[in-house]
């Protein structure tokens, strides 16, 4: 199907008559539809889905259709129409369907009249009746499926966000509805209810016997369908329950628990002792260094000038006397009038000259041993102080460095300390999903109880039915109704097994049709999947991403439509494919996801309509460039949001 | 088997196909149209059923 | 005044500063009075500083005892020989300054030779004690102190090296 195009008169903000032909070019298969909030772009797929369907969403009155600046303008006795048409073209006939509405002001009230549809084919107005009229719009394009070829930028996300954690709604929905296999759950659920009915029934003139039977029965039957309905709560209430689970699992994996934060602080805090002790240990080894040399690192400007000195100074080198020999003991040696060796001597004698002549080369007469052992503790002291320069900037150096892994050390205890107070919330989150798993203990227990007595309701059942059957094969009606329930419940298994076999089949079908598309639109990279329970997934190890999601959900489209048409192929209806209407598809996307969306979307379908706000209208003119058809801009006159003018570019 | 009853069994069999065709006809139809609603389609198919097993009585 | 071979007593201030230093420095296990004494005297040279003896009476005297005096006695020589021998400004003449300090030392002759050096001492004390102890609250600030003065001196004589004044000879 292809739309060619729609004239819109007096629908809400268009006030007059608007049309807007799109693109039916093969290759420029898109129609870009710009304007900014308020202009009416959600307005154009509305009048799409009133003409078609009478059907308006998203709108809180959605009688007051007549454009505003309309309805200002007429007088008393006016009437005038609100009109929407659609062109498309279908099996290679043109249809036009007019959707219209006749409004009448009556003392200053605006009344309106029902509204009519005329469809015409290939200029042949024809199909007059309301339902032959609904039937063919269906045909053409069947109202279920509409929602999935008229999408709004929120669906797409919502579908894409589904599709990303694993479940999709839509994707049962659509085999199970649009692939006709609502039919088969129709068919059991009224073929389940005719069974019902053949046990409760009770033959005409049964004997008392036979009606407390019935009665019993009956009893029997609403008892297990309360306890099933008690055990679908059930059901439900844990399907419910694991959600929660999951979901506070998963947050609670994300969050560590304030234990593990607490360890990591306590080894932290353990480090920082180590360091601090050993920067402590660093400094006080730097002080002793201090204390130690010091005396002699500060000398040196002393020692070279003490040595400058003593050079200077003019000194009898004698090496064999000893530097303690002192005039003191040639003093004391004189007093004695005796020699160590014991000899006395008399002042003025031989002895005393000589040892007169002794005074004279030892201290402090002479100097010079004593000047050259000077000298040579100077230089030797001096070796003493000489590293003490170097030590200390060592000893600082690894201070500074220690110093730097305190702060690093106590920025961790910090943030830790910060995390670890954060984190208290994982107390909350434990206890809450204690308290699920609890519930769901209960509800299995709880469960389990009902199945049993469940099954020994069905026991009853079948005890009181083998007796209600033995009493109805006494008579022929008796015989006929059990020979009625018998084929009903062939034809329930029969239906059963079709059905689960069909949805199989469909769902592969589906499967491979998306895949196919997959590969087309986002390149071949992996296989998507779909259980019996319509969980999405994909053999991707880093999960889905929005781009890929949006993906699936363009894939998901296309693959559908390929179904549909095959499925109606079989059932000798043919079918086109089906224009992509898409309204604001960007509005939730950022520019990069923009352009890939630009890429995909002009091979979703045969054609493709966006409508689109004026800034994300450039980028996708842009990306998009050779694939544009026609494009169009709507304004809003003198700012009003009451009317719109579509202009084309 | 005898004969008999293999053509006795194959028609039981071939009856249901039937009936399951015509049912399925009748849900489609009323999908379209939706004239008709659940108890409407329950007589319906009832009928349906309960011809069937005339026509079996008869034979 | 006497001072060897006895009992060498920091009095007044002087003795306050003793403690705050040794107290700085590590505390009395790691810093005796006698190493303050050592330091002080090649700060007293180095910044020319002397400063008179403090008798205020009311303050504790920090002690130097009479024993570690004698055992130390070749090094608190050593450096009273330095102090004689390159304070030009105390005496000019070099002959003097050697008989100082090789002739008269430890003679009664030498008490006010003795007076100047306990002076130097207690000047280069007043000026470690400013540079250490003033405004040093964290053992960072005391570890820094240490280091500006080590690089301060180092800058003006790292020249000198046991290397170099060996060569000279």
């Amino acid at each position: 199907m292809i739309i060619k195009k729609i004239i819109i008169e007096n629908f809400r903000q268009f006030y007059g008559i608007h049309t807007i032909e799109f693109s039916t070019d093969k290759e420029k298969n898109v129609t870009l539809i710009m304007g900014d909030n308020g202009t009416g772009k959600t307005t154009i797929g509305q009048a799409f889905t009133w003409c078609l369907y009478s059907e308006v969403k998203q709108l809180k009155k959605p009688d007051n259709l007549l454009s505003s600046k309309l309805q200002k303008e007429m007088y008393d006795g006016w009437n005038r129409d609100l009109a929407v048409t659609v062109v498309l073209i279908h099996n290679n006939k043109t249809y036009e369907i007019k959707r219209k509405k006749t409004y009448h002001k009556e003392n200053g009230i605006i009344k309106d009249a029902l509204p009519q549809l005329t469809i015409s084919i290939d200029g042949d107005i024809s199909y007059k009746t309301s339902d032959k009229q609904e039937n063919l719009i269906n045909e053409i394009l069947p109202k279920e499926l509409s929602e999935y070829f008229f999408l709004s930028g929120e669906k797409i996300d919502s579908m894409s966000t589904e599709i990303q954690s694993g479940k999709s709604k839509d994707f049962e929905n659509a085999v199970n509805t649009l692939l006709n296999l609502d039919y088969y759950k129709d068919a059991i659920k009224h073929l389940k209810s005719i069974s019902n009915d053949y046990d409760t029934l009770s033959i005409d003139n049964s004997s008392e016997y036979e009606k407390k039977l019935n009665e019993n029965i009956n009893t029997l039957l609403f008892k297990k369908e309360d306890k099933d309905n008690l055990v679908k709560t059930k059901n439900d209430s844990i399907a419910y329950n694991t959600e929660q689970e999951i979901d506070i699992k998963s947050k609670l994996r994300t969050m560590h628990s304030s234990k593990e934060y607490q360890e990591q602080k306590d080894y932290e805090e353990k480090k920082l002792t180590n360091l601090n002790t050993g920067v402590e240990e660093e400094r006080n080894r730097a002080v002793a260094y201090f204390i130690n040399k010091a005396p002699y690192f500060f000398a040196k400007d002393a020692m070279s000038s003490s040595l400058e000195t003593l050079r200077n100074a003019s000194s009898i080198k004698t090496d064999d006397i000893p530097e303690k020999l002192h005039a003191d003991l040639i003093d004391w040696i004189e007093k004695g009038h005796k020699c160590i060796c014991g000899r006395a001597f008399e002042n003025d004698d031989d002895v005393y000259k000589v040892l007169e002549e002794w005074r004279k080369i030892v201290p402090p007469e002479s100097l010079g041993n004593i000047i050259t052992s000077m000298k040579s503790k100077i230089i030797d002291k001096c070796s003493r102080g000489d590293d003490l320069f170097s030590d200390i900037e060592l000893k600082t150096k690894i201070i500074n460095e220690k110093n730097s892994d305190i702060e690093e050390s106590e920025e961790k205890v910090t943030s830790l300390e910060d995390k670890i107070r954060d984190s208290d919330d994982t107390s909350e989150l434990q206890s809450r999903l204690e308290k699920y798993q609890q519930e769901d203990k209960d509800f299995y227990t709880e469960k389990d109880e009902l199945v049993q007595e469940i099954a020994n309701i069905n026991l009853e059942l079948a005890k009181a039915q083998r007796e209600k059957n033995e009493l109805m094969l006494k008579s022929s009606e008796g015989k006929k109704i059990i020979r009625c329930k018998e084929i009903t419940n062939n034809l329930l298994s029969y239906f059963e097994d079709e059905l689960s076999k069909d949805e199989e089949d469909k769902r592969n079908k589906l499967i491979a049709a998306v895949n196919d598309a997959f590969k087309n639109i986002y390149g071949n990279v992996f296989p998507i999947s779909i259980d019996e329970t319509y969980h999405v997934s994909a053999k991707t190890e880093n999960g889905l991403s929005p781009g890929q999601g949006m993906s699936i959900v363009f894939s998901f489209l296309s693959g559908l439509l390929k179904i549909i048409k095959e499925n109606d192929e079989a059932n000798q209806d043919s079918l086109e494919s089906y224009p992509l209407v898409l309204d604001a598809p960007f509005s939730v996307f950022d520019k990069k996801r923009i352009k890939a969306i630009c890429e995909i979307l002009p091979r979703v379908s045969e054609q493709v309509i966006i409508l689109i706000k004026d800034t994300d209208g450039d980028i996708a003119k842009e990306e998009m460039n050779n694939k544009i058809g026609v494009s169009y801009k709507l304004l809003t006159v003198n700012n009003s949001e009451e009317e719109t003018n579509i202009e084309k570019e | 088997m005898s004969n008999t009853t293999f053509t006795k069994e194959n028609k039981k069999r071939i009856d249901y196909l039937i009936i399951m065709k015509k049912i399925m006809e009748m849900e489609k139809e009323n999908k379209k149209t939706k004239k008709k609603n659940n108890s409407q389609m329950k007589d319906e198919i009832k009928d349906l059923i309960q011809t069937t097993v005339s026509s079996e009585e008869q034979e | 005044m006497a001072l060897f071979r006895q009992l060498f007593q920091f009095k007044g201030k002087h003795a306050d500063m003793v403690r705050t230093l040794v107290d700085k420095l590590g505390g009395s296990g790691n810093c005796r009075n006698i190493d303050i004494f050592y330091i002080s005297i090649v700060m007293g040279i180095w910044q020319n500083k002397i400063a008179t003896i403090d008798d205020d009476k009311k303050i504790e005297p920090a002690k130097i005892d009479s024993e570690q005096m004698i055992r130390y006695e070749d090094d608190i020589i050593f450096f009273y020989r330095l102090v004689m021998l390159s304070d030009k400004k105390y005496c000019l003449s070099e002959k003097e300054r050697v008989d100082k300090a090789f002739r008269i030392i430890m003679k009664p002759e030498a008490t006010d030779d003795e007076k100047h050096f306990v002076e130097v001492m207690l000047g280069g004390l007043e000026f470690l004690n400013a540079q250490i102890c003033l405004n040093t609250i964290t053992e960072n600030d005391r570890l820094n102190k240490i280091k500006n003065l080590v690089e301060l001196y180092q800058e003006q004589y790292g020249t000198i090296t046991a290397e170099s004044l060996r060569v000279v000879e």
